[in-house]
């Protein structure tokens, strides 16, 4: 196999890859880093850590390119928000930072609102409001299991249930093809 | 927690994403990402779930959502959705502009309808869809493409109803912000994946401004008559 090509990809072709199949990682990332740009260039030194990786012959399982290159990336963002968290001349602290408002860019918009409605649909579809507020208060408000169990009365069990139907049916929504590649192919026609 | 215990956990993408694993934990899962697509797939997942929130947060929605009552996916919906692909495909309602001559329809409910100089349908160049917003100044935002080709319009109703019929109807709105006559489509069905209705536009019958697409409720119980207004702007090709 060519060094400058992975399974048949190019570098440029890994990072559409990506854009197109994790794009919810990907919007991620640009809200935690407050910049959409900054976030590009976390996926593109990503990307290019990872292929040097590959040319040193330091990657398993080229199939499974994706995955290192988000593996990196988490790194990188964890790093990233290490250094603005430790930077001596800061005055807010990393809580403060997280309201403050988001850059995006034109395109994300649109990916954004077609994901909400996709997670509208689950929340609506789950009949319970109990449920529902489960689910905003662990994934939105980041709420600890232990604490959400106890004030709601639920087992560990019982709160593990309610989130494996509710992301379930999330990724059945996903893989019915509502966002898939071909979507976004077409979204950025737009 | 023992990293082994991270597996088939239904919280552990949650709990990382929330940065609330040891580190060793983090490391754990992150090695997973090159050697298991199924917890890539549920981290990319997960990704959209917080987005998703975020978004309707942010847009006010979550709140009412919170206490909306349920909307069941149930089966006879799917199946009523299956069935209802033939009938969709067999009593296509074409759209006329009704001033001008009646030779090629503008909107259609399938790309295939739209035929070119050798009788080959339309390939569908863009995608736009939509749905309610008031943050936006425009619900949605065509660059026509260089070449003729289908334009599909997603339109969400603003309450989604497997079993119900729509009706679409759209017309360019003039200077005076009047509407201009327009054209209708009858009988469309939502999609069974994700509820919206689907309808097409022959690119080369569209002009550079304004539109306005109507999505009315024609049967299908509570609600009937119910519509969403939504605006387009079309841009002419680069």
């Amino acid at each position: 196999m060519s060094n400058d090509r992975i399974g048949g990809l190019s570098q440029q072709a890994v990072a559409a890859l990506i854009e197109q199949n994790y794009v919810g990682l990907r919007l991620l990332v640009a809200r935690r880093c407050h910049d959409p740009h900054v976030a590009a260039d976390l996926l593109n030194e990503a990307v290019v850590t990872t292929w040097s990786k590959w040319q040193a012959g330091k990657i398993e399982r080229p199939e499974q390119i994706a995955g290192y290159v988000l593996q990196v990336t988490m790194n990188l963002l964890r790093n990233h928000r290490r250094a603005i968290a430790e930077r001596p001349e800061r005055r807010a602290d990393a809580a403060k930072l997280q309201e403050l408002a988001i850059e995006r860019e034109p395109g994300d918009e649109t990916i954004e609102r077609e994901i909400a409605m996709q997670v509208k649909r689950v929340i609506r579809e789950m009949s319970s409001p109990r449920d529902r507020s489960i689910l905003v208060r662990f994934y939105l408000d980041e709420e600890e299991k232990d604490t959400i169990c106890r004030d709601m009365g639920l087992s560990p069990l019982q709160f593990d249930k309610i989130l494996h139907r509710a992301r379930g049916r999330l990724r059945k929504l996903l893989e019915a093809g509502g966002l898939g590649r071909k979507e976004l192919l077409c979204l950025s026609l737009l | 927690m023992p990293v082994s215990a991270l597996i088939d956990d239904p919280t552990r993408a949650g709990r990382y994403l929330a940065g609330q694993l040891s580190d060793a934990e983090s490391a754990a899962y992150e090695a997973q990402f090159a050697t298991d697509p199924e917890a890539l797939a549920e981290l990319e997942a997960t990704a959209r779930l917080k987005i998703g929130l975020q978004r309707l947060r942010s847009s006010g929605e979550l709140s009412e959502l919170l206490t909306a009552p349920a909307v069941s996916p149930n089966r006879t919906w799917m199946l009523a959705m299956a069935a209802g692909v033939a009938a969709a495909v067999i009593g296509l309602s074409l759209w006329f502009p009704r001033s001008g001559p009646v030779t090629s329809p503008v909107l259609a409910s399938a790309a295939s309808v739209f035929k070119d100089h050798n009788g080959h349908g339309l390939s569908v160049m863009a995608t736009a869809p939509m749905f309610r917003t008031r943050a936006e100044k425009y619900d949605a935002v065509i660059d026509l493409p260089a070449t003729r080709g289908a334009i599909r319009l997603r339109v969400l109703p603003s309450s989604p109803a497997g079993t119900a019929r729509y009706q679409a109807s759209l017309s360019r709105i003039k200077d005076d912000n009047t509407a201009e006559r327009g054209v209708t489509l009858s009988d469309l069905q939502p999609s069974t994946d994700d509820g919206f209705v689907d309808v097409y536009a022959d690119s080369s019958l569209l002009t550079p401004g304004r539109y306005q697409l109507i999505l009315t409720r024609e049967s299908g119980g509570a609600g009937n008559g119910d519509s969403d207004t939504f605006v387009i702007q079309v841009n002419s090709s680069h």
